[in-house]
């Protein structure tokens, strides 16, 4: 499905990501781990179109995306959630979710669409069905504004799985939810993996990264320096020097 | 009641206003509301552009595209009815819009208003430098009032059809704004970049916006312009733009009603204090600051009050 191929980014004299490769399949969680600063949010921004790569390339079953704006990655079924969450807040989680479903149809430039529909039933279903997915329906009707920090990052991927994407790439979805949080959203994410979405996770959290993903990537500078199965991963020296060793401790 | 009846419910009532109060007001009160009418519609086509997230200072230049367009057409050798031409002069500033959007909307924020500023001030130099076209700074005059008015040097008359196209253009305003591409404009104008990140292209709704607020600006100036019967680069002021600004800072962009009652206000003042004009930028000013500290505080109260009455 997704594939990327000596992906790299210079900034300057830096080498942010420095020739990363790595093959999402379908249904597969792809852990993405590393040390902060070690290129995880720069790939991610490298793959949804956020950034332009300096070498190397993308591909969307076969299709090369690499320098795509991000709407039109979007569009061929890639979406990304971000690592300082963005949601909409200007309205109810449901409108916030409707837009999701929105964005994935439709053209700025057919005057039909300049014309208002009134209640879209089609729309508020597809957005309410996004919202249960990830738990969320019973606050649908509630101002997105008044979510806490934790839940809004739940509610920026109800928002992206509203586009109803084939791929899609969490950047720390469990940053700032509680205990019985972060264990219902790692169910309800694995619930993805079986409604067939590949999902590629950057996540800090090792206890859940170890139980969620078929497969981790670990990047340091900018490089893969490990990539297998969790208990491979885990057992890996070069891992456990770099990160794991610190962190295994320390899990917050 | 949903917002789009709203904002329908409040074009009705200002389009209804202005032509009730011309039948019973005095002549000056005529000329005010005439102005009034025309500016609304300044106003109203602003406001569409500023749900994208951006606030133009070329509002007012590509206005002036309207009236030129209206003074250039409506003479020979193209002869064109007065309303005819206004329509293409609406056009035109559209045009000139998706233009300027190419390079334009890749701003954002002060570098925004910055270039569009830079972009209208251009405009304006254009306008006089052109002489062969435009007349220079003097203008081109003797414009003729729309042929369609059974009595053309009627200002009430006149009035009826500024009140007639502010209704128009409100109906289409507030269709867009309650569209599809209306949510997703909102959407860009509320986060860029997760609007993009979910498949919306941002820059072709921020280019949608800008081109459809600008045609409502040149047909904003073809009016002023057979309204007025000249049209010259002294029409694209700063004054008149700062107006239209204040008038959304003001009354707020959320619903149509906002910029309107801003602008309601303004031109009372304006009214207020017509023995000082001098006066008036000043007070403006004053007000719009009041309107920016006050309107947080009030916020901030409403969603106390909101927050307790949940």
């Amino acid at each position: 499905m997704l594939e990327i191929n000596n992906l790299s980014k210079i900034f300057g004299s830096l080498k942010a990501v420095d020739g990363v490769s790595l093959k999402l399949g379908r249904g597969e969680i792809r852990g993405l781990i590393g040390p902060n600063g070690s290129g995880k949010s720069t790939t991610m921004n490298l793959i949804s179109g956020s950034l332009q790569p300096s070498a190397g390339d993308v591909s969307l079953d076969g299709v090369r995306v690499e320098g795509f704006p991000s709407h039109r990655i979007a569009r061929l079924g890639l979406v990304r959630t971000f690592q300082l969450t963005r949601v909409y807040t200007s309205g109810t989680l449901l409108e916030a979710v409707a837009l999701g479903v929105r964005a994935a149809q439709g053209s700025a430039w057919n005057p039909k669409r300049w014309i208002p529909t009134g209640e879209n039933a089609k729309i508020n279903i597809a957005a309410f069905e996004a919202l249960e997915r990830m738990g969320l329906a019973s606050r649908a009707n509630e101002p997105a504004g008044n979510l806490p920090g934790g839940l809004r990052r739940v509610l920026s991927i109800a928002t992206a799985l509203a586009t109803r994407p084939r791929i899609l790439l969490l950047d720390e979805p469990l940053a700032g939810l509680h205990a019985t949080e972060k264990a219902e959203v790692s169910t309800r994410v694995e619930q993805l993996r079986a409604d067939g979405i590949s999902i590629l996770l950057v996540e800090h959290d090792m206890k859940s990264v170890m139980r969620l993903c078929d497969r981790i990537t670990v990047l340091n500078f900018g490089r893969v320096i490990a990539e297998g199965t969790p208990e491979e991963i885990g057992r890996h020296p070069e891992v456990i020097k770099a990160y794991l060793g610190r962190k295994r401790n320390s899990d917050a | 009641m949903s917002a789009f009846r709203r904002d329908l419910m409040t074009v009705c009532a200002l389009g209804a206003a202005l032509v009730v109060g011309g039948f019973v007001g005095s002549n000056y009160m005529l000329g005010v509301l005439v102005l009034f009418g025309m500016t609304s519609i300044l106003v109203l086509s602003y406001r569409t552009i500023t749900t994208m997230g951006g606030w133009s200072f070329a509002h007012i230049a590509i206005m002036g595209i309207g009236g030129y367009s209206v003074a250039i057409l409506s003479k020979p050798p193209f002869g064109l009815p007065v309303l005819v031409a206004t329509v293409a002069g609406g056009l035109f500033a559209a045009l000139f819009a998706a233009l300027l959007s190419y390079p334009v909307l890749r701003t954002r924020q002060y570098y925004f208003f910055l270039s569009t500023f830079a972009a209208g001030e251009a405009l304006r130099q254009c306008f006089i430098q052109f002489r062969e076209i435009t007349g220079g700074t003097s203008g081109i005059a003797f414009i003729e009032r729309p042929e369609i008015l059974p009595n053309p040097s009627s200002t009430l008359e006149f009035l009826c059809l500024v009140a007639a196209v502010l209704v128009l253009l409100g109906i289409f305003y507030a269709s867009l704004d309650a569209s599809d591409a209306g949510l997703k404009i909102k959407a860009v104008g509320e986060d860029e970049a997760l609007s993009s990140s979910i498949g919306i292209d941002a820059w072709a709704l921020r280019a949608l916006a800008f081109i459809l607020g600008s045609f409502g600006a040149g047909i904003a100036g073809g009016l002023f312009a057979t309204y007025n019967g000249i049209v010259s680069p002294s029409d694209i002021n700063a004054m008149l733009m700062f107006k239209v600004v204040a008038a959304c800072v003001i009354g707020g962009t959320t619903r149509f009603s906002g910029p309107i009652l801003g602008l309601l206000f303004l031109t009372l003042i304006e009214e207020i204090f017509r023995v000082v004009p001098e006066f008036v930028p000043m007070i403006w000013g004053v007000f719009v600051i009041i309107a920016i500290l006050f309107g947080q505080w009030a916020r901030g109260r409403l969603m106390v009050w909101r927050a307790k009455n949940a």
